[in-house]
């Protein structure tokens, strides 16, 4: 919970008083705020809509307030428990109190003739965001928690504003599509996130003008600074800790009704390769972890162009020791080199693709028959050779390693235009590929905000949580990059506090 | 003409390390080596030194020159603003010559290296064809994105094939460094000017100067730069002194590549290749720095807009290479860019500095007695 305490930084010097904290509240759309007279008494109902249980609000507090309060004008705040049957009712003067309560899925009833006192009355709906099965099933992790976001906008926006208490996560809601009407939410905490961020953000949303918005995918590749790149310009996750993740970083998340996926914007490109496991782990391992992931895109994408570059150009490269395996594992291979790659490759994206469309039982049969049955046979045959079928197999499984879906679909496209670059001009085109590529990495922009960040434009300051996942006691400062309002996440000093050896 | 740059387009001043080092090192790091030992043998590394020592002094006085144009803009603007627009068009034109024959140089020399090591039947006009495809597609992203390959260009290359350098030290005879000045100073002033060229590209600050942000916090970025250069230099003499003796060097055109022959591996070998493929980033950004400059002098001259002018110039490139690519007219190329560069650096530019120091106060000298 370290990351939440610029909430706790600035305790709140100055005392709220009650219309100042409804002013405060009111700027999030989930806020609601119902006034009405019963007899002779004027009262008004303050809740968010994504906390409280609506049958616990309308069965056991609103139903009661409007009979009972009628034939019992004598009730007061103090003795509301004798109209309303819910067992947790307080009253508070303390508008901090009261604010806390309200986040946590109360009701504030209060009455025109005792003012600066509220009531409240528990109606939280601890069960919202429970469907029967909401775990992470593509964003799965060992460790930490397994809950992701579901169809549901209301129990997304619920389990977003359960792990970030404050008043100043701000939900900002819009209709997108004519025919389909979705409701999409703008989550962004104030005072963290650069107001220019948000603004373009919105903007950029209010401008779709699109008929039925079935995902998030779609608003994703709308809202695309440039729709010709194959690499996704704003991370979509399942994950609650990510988004938290992302919002206390001063990212904004983007909700829509029916996407179980939030997408959040501006990002860079390295967010993409880290796992909130991570940060789970002891950092000395995640790092290890996020390293060896770096590294299995890189042989996944330079893998079998190297093989093709060596095996059509470059011969003279493969040492002596080394040239006896291939040469006898290539011996009956008909065909040149990259039509031997093509054809592994060809035959793992076709696995790839029929496990993702067959159910999970079958999928699971068709590996192992595509997998050993295939690849033998293959090598048997004399239509790969067995060196090649080690290096496309082990290439395709580096590319899994990929937190992201979007990301790691990526990274098995461009392996094409390298192997077809590698085929025509061998090392040089590789070189020539890898060059393409990075211009093309540094042309492309999230939200305005350079992709490449924190490399191109080098910010050497944000290098800690890149290529190493630096321990907590050096990430109290957010990445700059996003140009966020407040610059600490946690109070450095203490973060850093040593004691001297024996003390 | 006179419009500043919009705040999105210009870069952060630090980055000029990057870019200055990118377009100073190119292919003249493979084989400076032969020329310069013919002059000065073992103490060849002093001309190095000098050689770069000269160019700090140079930077400077660009960056003194650059401060006095209008506006804080390029040296096209310079001169027009310092020789109306007829003379200092024509002395525009001069340098936008200067900056193609560059980047022809450059590709040419790299194109001719493939060939010659990597792959002696393929037509070079694939080569050249792909590197202006892909600097059409870098120079259309804007400056920013140019900046971004030269960080690239740098980073990559020195994280990479650098240390392959030190697996010469098994072979090291460190008795080649003796006896030291052992050479007069003529031989090591020849050497000097030999080298002073493999320093030349950073003379293109000329046309980029306006977008840097807060241009002049930029120099000790640049000086920062030559350093780095001058150290990659100095290490590079250094190993090719004590592994070559003085007659093997004579037969070899580019040592340090052969150099690159020696590091070995259980699993690949001739590590050459590896080199020569990853040099396509180290010359890569000073193709493109020094077509963009083309571009941005054409804008600035005849108002003609970058979109329109790049596929021309691309295109004149590409025909260029077509027709000359017998070695021969290589090295005449080289030996032209070479001259007209340290013309340029070392006589025209110090005139220039010191025709418009002396324009300045007469300016201000009148001013003073109205």
């Amino acid at each position: 919970m370290s990351f939440l305490s610029f909430f706790k930084k600035k305790k709140r010097p100055s005392q709220l008083t009650m219309p100042q904290l409804w002013e405060k509240l009111r700027r999030s759309s989930d806020f609601v705020e119902v006034s009405f007279v019963v007899g002779r008494k004027e009262l008004s109902v303050y809740y968010f809509d994504s906390l409280v249980d609506p049958k616990v609000l309308q069965e056991n507090i609103l139903c009661h307030l409007q009979n009972d309060l009628s034939r019992r004008p004598d009730v007061q705040l103090e003795n509301l428990q004798q109209i309303v049957p819910i067992q947790r009712i307080e009253v508070s003067e303390d508008a901090a109190a009261i604010e806390e309560k309200v986040l946590k899925g109360f009701v504030v009833v209060s009455f025109r003739e005792q003012p600066g006192k509220a009531a409240l009355i528990s109606a939280a709906n601890e069960n919202l965001g429970l469907r029967e099965n909401n775990d992470t099933e593509n964003e799965f992790s060992v460790v930490g928690p397994k809950v992701g976001f579901v169809e549901n906008i209301g129990t997304n926006l619920h389990l977003l504003r359960r792990q970030i208490v404050t008043p100043n996560l701000v939900f900002r809601e819009m209709m997108i599509g004519s025919v389909s009407k979705t409701k999409v939410v703008i989550a962004y905490i104030d005072g963290v996130a650069n107001p220019e961020t948000i603004r373009t953000m919105t903007q950029r949303i209010e401008a779709i003008d699109f008929d039925v918005v079935f995902d998030n995918a779609i608003i994703d590749q709308i809202i695309a600074d440039n729709s010709k790149t194959p690499f996704p310009l704003f991370l979509s996750t399942e994950r609650i800790d990510r988004a938290v993740y992302a919002l206390v970083s001063g990212q904004v998340a983007v909700f829509c009704d029916g996407s179980p996926y939030a997408i959040i914007g501006p990002s860079t490109f390295f967010d993409f390769f880290t796992s909130p496991e991570d940060y789970s782990l002891p950092w000395v391992l995640g790092s290890f972890f996020r390293l060896i992931r770096f590294f299995g895109v890189m042989f996944s994408i330079l893998a079998s162009p190297v093989y093709i570059a060596v095996l059509t150009y470059h011969y003279e490269m493969i040492p002596e020791d080394l040239l006896g395996p291939i040469i006898y594992s290539r011996s009956n291979v008909p065909f040149p080199p990259v039509l031997e790659v093509l054809f592994l490759e060809i035959t793992i994206e076709l696995l790839r693709e029929a496990g993702a469309r067959l159910p999970t039982k079958v999928a699971q049969t068709l590996g192992i028959v595509g997998g050993i049955v295939i690849g033998q046979a293959t090598v048997d045959a004399g239509l790969a050779s067995t060196i090649l079928l080690i290096v496309v197999a082990l290439a395709a499984l580096a590319s899994f390693t990929t937190p992201i879906f979007k990301m790691s679909n990526s990274i098995r496209f461009i392996r094409f235009p390298f192997i077809l670059f590698a085929a025509c001009w061998g090392g040089i085109g590789i070189a020539f590929a890898v060059c393409g590529l990075l211009i093309h990495l540094g042309r492309l922009q999230s939200l305005g905000y350079p992709y490449l960040v924190p490399f191109y434009p080098l910010r050497v300051r944000n290098f800690r949580d890149t290529f190493v996942r630096s321990p907590y006691s050096m990430t109290a400062e957010r990445p700059t990059f996003f140009r966020p309002q407040s610059r600490f996440r946690y109070d450095p000093e203490n973060a850093k506090q040593k004691r001297d050896i024996d003390e | 003409m006179k419009q500043t740059l919009d705040e999105r387009f210009l870069i952060s001043p630090f980055l000029v390390f990057f870019i200055v080092h990118a377009t100073q090192v190119g292919v003249g790091m493979l084989g400076f080596q032969r020329p310069l030992m013919e002059d000065a043998g073992q103490d060849a590394w002093m001309a190095v030194l000098l050689a770069g020592l000269a160019t700090h002094v140079l930077i400077w006085l660009m960056y003194r020159l650059l401060a006095y144009s209008p506006s804080g803009g390029d040296i096209v603007s310079l001169h027009k603003h310092y020789f109306g627009r007829w003379f200092g068009g024509v002395l525009s034109i001069g340098l936008l010559a200067y900056y193609a024959l560059a980047a022809f140089t450059v590709l040419q020399s790299y194109i001719e290296i493939i060939k010659v090591w990597m792959f002696p039947l393929m037509g070079a006009w694939q080569f050249s064809l792909i590197f202006l495809m892909l600097t059409y597609y870098v120079i259309s992203g804007g400056f920013r994105v140019v900046a971004g390959l030269c960080f690239w260009g740098v980073v990559i290359p020195l994280a990479t094939i650098f240390p392959m350098m030190a697996f010469a030290f098994e072979y090291a005879q460190y008795r080649n460094l003796l006896p030291v000045l052992d050479h007069s100073p003529t031989q090591i002033l020849k050497a000097v000017n030999d080298m002073a060229f493999q320093y030349l590209g950073f003379e293109v600050l000329l046309m980029y100067y306006p977008f840097l942000k807060n241009a002049p916090s930029s120099q000790k970025w640049a000086h920062a730069s030559n350093v780095l250069t001058i150290f990659l230099y100095l290490v590079v003499i250094l190993i090719s002194i004590i592994f070559y003796n003085k007659e093997q060097i004579a037969h070899i055109t580019w040592p340090t590549l052969t150099l690159a022959k020696i590091p070995e591996v259980p699993f690949i070998e001739r590590m050459e290749y590896i080199v020569i493929s990853i040099y396509v980033l180290v010359v890569f950004p000073n193709l493109v720095v020094a077509v963009w400059a083309m571009a941005r002098v054409v804008k600035q001259l005849f108002s003609i807009r970058q979109r329109r002018s790049l596929p021309v110039l691309i295109a004149c490139l590409f025909i260029g290479t077509l027709f000359f690519e017998e070695k021969s007219d290589i090295e005449r190329f080289i030996q032209w860019t070479s001259k007209s560069g340290l013309f340029l650096i070392g006589v025209y530019i110090p005139l220039l500095y010191v025709y418009v120091w002396v324009v300045e106060k007469v300016k201000k000298s009148l001013q003073q007695k109205q």
